[in-house]
């Protein structure tokens, strides 16, 4: 769900020592080993496109995005030029956006949170929300499989009794190679599946290998699916901690 | 035979005759008021809550109503507005675009409701312009925005402040527009001051990147009863593509609330009945004993009870059609006049009213098929008493009764 | 004058069945107008009382700036004072302590508004009778942590069943956004299904937890025995409590005094046409029976008995006949108004589908004492003026023609 994170988070290459020595290893590690993966990554700077697919239209976007860390990352919108200059801030759990055409910052009410963003499958609550997939979570390990022709382990993360997550299990499927998630299911208390998240066209950008594109799939609505595609990715460039600021989200380009 | 023996009964005593028929007079006149008051309060307050925002019958595309959202909004094209106008009970046709938004004043962020109106249009249906209590009520192509009064409340805004409008346009598009405060609008209904805001259609339309688009087609009718008749007439005549709902579907909960007081009418009526029909009975017993000689007279000369029956059950009918007749001429100028001219409820409770938008009257509707219902069950009413007089006449032995 | 008093007492036993009709005429406008009177208040009376027993109770307490903005920060920190207060108040069914926030549940497909009420499910128990609402499940119990009760409405939306969980989010007194998992223990059902959508019920102490504010509370509910004590008590209450906001249900829900206000006015015009038949039916009745008395009447003038001593003859057997018929018709009303005001009148025959809608389809009958004289002597007024026609009719009557007529 925290794509915010994916996005910092592709991956790690240079983790050899550590992916070399684990064979069979118990659930938690590998989990916890992904989670390691991810937030390896000090910042990131991104540009990248933002396709909503609805059953009879199709909408792109294109976007910029910095992040630090778990909590600042900002996003600004490129086109289409009607939005342009719209930039989103997020900072530990808020989020703010600039709105260029009436040169406006506005702070999200708690009430907006479960709303979509930007019109996308992804709500405001998956940028800020905090479930960790460690604790919140006892873990599984299932037989592995294979997605993309990378050899995967699957686990099944069932939710503490008093976590507070809407899910009744998750499925994910960490690439064995590089510890990337590559696919995740989300099923509700009944054990119907709600959403399918999964990472394609895994390659080697900005220096580490990347999963390039994220595809956010609610099962139940037919033909509909919001799918972020990265053009490019830096990695680990300083960014000062004022960079995630209000005056800066006005300004940025 | 027996037809004309009746008939010249009724007119050898008139006087009887006449206060039979009084008594089936006031009964048709009382439940005929009282019926045309019951369903006057009830057609008014429709009025006033479906006047309130939604209108007797609104048209959509199909699926909005269960989910109301941009993505099931519609082309506005003219041929749409040409068929819903062709409808001869369709008096006007009103178009909104209508969806949630974020406002933002400087120091306040809250949801609420954004309506794209053409004011004209809207002021005709919801009689809005009547409900600013500042500021001066949206002109045509205006770009400021109306504000409910909660809701200013709640954003700390008043005239001439601006407002900013943040929300998801049309297929995801990104809406934001910056709109001066033109006016306030008073709504009775706590609800609705709480979360609504107007602004031009047109402008609407570009805030949400939805050029053309309509959620909502709202119609006022000539006729508030013909709503069920025409939303099933422009279904048939409108392509699938649309939705057509009147207001007993838009808003069942006030369906629900006419029909739990209907219980309690229901027993009123019934009160109105017993007394009224009591009254009957008391005439038509009076007016059998004192035929009683008579019936005595008429049965020695020989006419069979039966025969006797028939004319006074002849005799009867042609009274209460008498009475029904008379009772519904007279209900008629009474009704409309209460009508045009409604019972005022006094000054306390307009005041208590006007809080919530409505008149503190209570009118009378016209409406023929009134008169015919209570027509018919004082009619079977009076068939009902007409028993007695005949189980009566099959008891009389006729020399007794001829003693006095 | 004697004399005419004892003909027309003769006059009434002598024609029983023109006495009993008119008797009865005067007895059934009588049990009916009270009835009717008793029928009316009562729906109104049950009405509001329902509202006021099941939601919003005849007194709330709350600070002014929570009314106003409701942040969570606004609690009533006298809540000590206040409830040795209220545990010294008699005529009180009882009170109850809430601490509210507003936020969003989620369930793994949709999110949804609504207002959460921590409460304590014993004290809810008596002030708003939430456990009869419950239509599935239990009241706050077969759930280990952290039960919640939402409405049937919601549960529709959210998609959720019992013992499924619901992630309620909210912001605590920081204005900081909080969230907590929930599993469903019971869902209720009221009346009116936009309150059912919105409202969600927890215990104070779990929501507290979230909050971070153990004890602390926003308002408080008091449900009396009867309303007749509501105005003093919200008078007291805020004369001893004067940071506070002391609402009575008719500030708390303007509706239902509009509600209240409305039903009392129509009635009133009902029961004016009701007079009106019951008097039409007098007139009538009257009218005949002077009609059919023609021949006695004629004969009486004939023997010298003058003009005012008839229409005297004629008031004074309808005055008897009232005076007859006012009692046992007071008498039949009261058993009626008892009988229907504990028993009820199941309403549902007259209005399809009202239980349906979750309206009470039972109705009470309840007048206050004072009402019978009222009604009593309106009626006999109405009975006397309806025989001034019939008494003047008479007197026109001649004499000669009179003996003749048969």
């Amino acid at each position: 769900m925290k794509w915010i994170t994916y996005l910092k988070g592709g991956i790690f290459l240079l983790m050899l020592c550590l992916s070399t020595h684990i064979q069979a290893q118990d659930a938690l590690s590998i989990i916890q080993k992904a989670e390691e993966v991810r937030r390896g990554i000090e910042s990131s700077q991104a540009e990248m496109t933002m396709t909503i697919v609805r059953p009879t239209w199709t909408r792109e976007m294109k976007m910029k995005s910095w992040s630090k860390g778990d909590d600042y990352a900002l996003i600004l919108v490129t086109s289409p030029a009607r939005d342009k200059g719209t930039a989103n801030l997020k900072r530990e759990k808020e989020i703010w956006t600039w709105l260029p055409r009436v040169e406006r910052t506005i702070k999200l009410p708690p009430s907006m949170m479960s709303q979509s963003w930007m019109g996308s499958d992804f709500t405001n609550e998956d940028l800020v929300r905090e479930n960790s997939i460690i604790t919140d979570y006892s873990h599984e390990l299932l037989q592995d499989s294979t997605i993309e022709g990378r050899s995967c382990y699957k686990l099944k993360l069932i939710p503490k009794e008093d976590a507070s997550v809407i899910w009744g299990k998750i499925h994910i499927w960490i690439d064995k190679k590089d510890y990337l998630q590559l696919r995740t299911e989300f099923y509700d208390e009944d054990m119907y599946l709600i959403n399918v998240m999964q990472a394609s066209d895994i390659k080697l950008m900005g220096g580490r290998t990347f999963a390039s594109r994220l595809e956010m799939i609610p099962v139940e609505e037919e033909g509909q699916m919001t799918v972020m595609t990265y053009q490019n990715i830096i990695f680990d460039k300083k960014l000062p901690d004022g960079f995630f600021s209000q005056q800066n989200m006005k300004r940025v380009r | 035979m027996l037809l004309k023996l009746a008939w010249r009964n009724l007119w050898r005593n008139k006087r009887r005759t006449l206060i039979t028929a009084a008594s089936i007079f006031f009964a048709v006149l009382l439940a005929i008021t009282m019926n045309s008051l019951n369903e006057g309060v009830y057609d008014k307050m429709i009025e006033n809550v479906v006047g309130f925002y939604t209108g007797y019958v609104q048209v959509h595309k199909d699926g909005y109503w269960d989910d109301q959202t941009l993505e099931n909004s519609f082309e506005g094209v003219p041929a749409v507005f040409t068929s819903l106008e062709a409808h001869p009970t369709v008096s006007s046709v009103n178009p909104r675009l209508e969806t949630f938004s974020l406002a933002a004043s400087d120091s306040v962020t809250q949801g609420c409701m954004v309506v794209g109106i053409l004011p004209t249009e809207e002021d005709k249906l919801t009689g809005l312009k009547n409900k600013v209590t500042a500021g001066t009520y949206l002109a045509e192509g205006d770009l400021g925005i109306m504000l409910a009064q909660g809701l200013a409340k709640k954003l700390k805004v008043g005239i001439g402040d601006t407002l900013v409008l943040l929300g998801q346009g049309y297929r995801g598009a990104m809406a934001s527009g910056k709109y001066p405060v033109r006016a306030l609008i008073k709504f009775g209904s706590p609800d609705l001051n709480k979360r609504m805001s107007y602004i031009s259609l047109q402008e609407a339309q570009y805030f949400l990147a939805a050029d053309e688009r309509l959620t909502s087609l709202s119609l006022s009718l000539n006729s508030a009863q013909a709503a069920k008749k025409v939303a099933s007439d422009l279904e048939n005549s409108l392509s699938e593509e649309y939705e057509v709902m009147e207001w007993q579907k838009m808003m069942p909960e006030l369906v629900q609330t006419i029909e739990a007081d209907r219980g309690g009418n229901v027993l009123t009526m019934g009160i109105l009945y017993v007394i009224i029909g009591f009254g009957i009975f008391g005439t038509v017993l009076m007016m059998t004993a004192e035929r009683k000689y008579e019936f005595g007279v008429m049965t020695a000369i020989g006419m069979g009870k039966m025969r006797l029956a028939v004319v006074v059950v002849l005799e009867m009918i042609f009274m209460a059609f008498l009475g029904i007749l008379a009772g519904m001429l007279v209900s008629l100028p009474i009704v409309i006049y209460f009508n045009q001219n409604p019972i005022d409820l006094g000054p306390e409770m307009a005041e208590a009213y006007a809080s919530y938008g409505f008149e503190a009257v209570l009118p009378m509707v016209v409406r023929a098929d009134i008169f015919f219902d209570q027509a018919v069950t004082v009619l079977f009413m009076v068939l009902l008493i007409s028993i007695y007089p005949l189980w009566y006449m099959n008891k009389l032995e006729p020399v007794k009764a001829m003693r006095i | 004058m004697k004399k005419i008093i004892t003909i027309a007492w003769r006059n009434i036993w002598r024609n029983r069945t023109r006495s009993s009709v008119v008797i009865i005429a005067i007895m059934i406008g009588l049990v009916g107008g009270i009835f009717l009177m008793s029928f009316g208040f009562g729906l109104q009376e049950g009405r509001i009382r329902s509202i006021i027993e099941n939601q919003i109770s005849h007194i709330q307490i709350h600070t002014s700036a929570f009314l106003e903005d409701r942040y969570t920060k606004d609690t009533l920190s006298q809540k000590t004072t206040l409830i040795n207060t209220l545990d010294t108040l008699s005529n009180m069914k009882g009170y109850a302590m809430r601490t509210l926030v507003g936020g969003m549940a989620n369930s793994a497909k949709v999110a949804s508004g609504v207002s959460i009420q921590g409460i304590d499910p014993e004290a809810e128990a008596v002030v708003t009778q939430l456990p009869e609402r419950i239509i599935e499940g239990a009241y706050f119990e077969g759930v280990r942590r952290n039960p919640v009760v939402i409405g049937q409405k919601l549960a529709e939306k959210l998609k959720v069943k019992l013992k499924k969980k619901i992630i309620l989010t909210f912001q605590d007194k920081d204005g900081d956004i909080t969230s907590g998992a929930f599993r469903i223990a019971g869902i209720y059902q009221s009346i009116n299904s936009k309150y059912d959508e919105t409202n969600v019920f927890v215990r104070a102490e779990d929501l507290q937890n979230i909050l971070g504010q153990a004890g602390q509370i926003h308002e408080v509910a008091i449900l009396l025995e009867s309303d007749q004590q509501t105005a003093s008590l919200q008078q007291n209450l805020q004369k001893a409590y004067p940071d506070y906001q002391v609402d009575s249900w008719k500030e708390t829900s303007p509706d239902l005094r509009l509600i209240a206000d409305s039903l009392g006015a129509s009635l009133g015009i009902f029961m004016s046409i009701i007079m009106l038949g019951l008097a039409f039916g007098i007139i009538n009745t009257m009218l005949m029976a002077v009609l059919e008395r023609t021949r006695e009447l004629g004969m009486l003038m004939s023997i010298g008995m003058n003009k005012r001593s008839i229409f005297s003859m004629i008031m004074l057997e309808t005055f008897f006949l009232a005076m007859v018929g006012v009692p046992i018709g007071l008498f039949i009303a009261f058993g009626l108004v008892s009988y229907f005001g504990s028993k009820g009148i199941d309403m549902s025959a007259f209005s399809e589908g009202l239980n349906e809608f979750g309206y009470a389809n039972i109705a009470y009958t309840s007048l206050d004492p004072g009402y019978y004289p009222q009604i009593a002597i309106m009626v006999a007024i109405t009975a006397l003026l309806s025989a001034i026609y019939p008494a003047l009719r008479a007197l026109r009557l001649k004499p000669a023609e009179a003996v003749r007529s048969l």
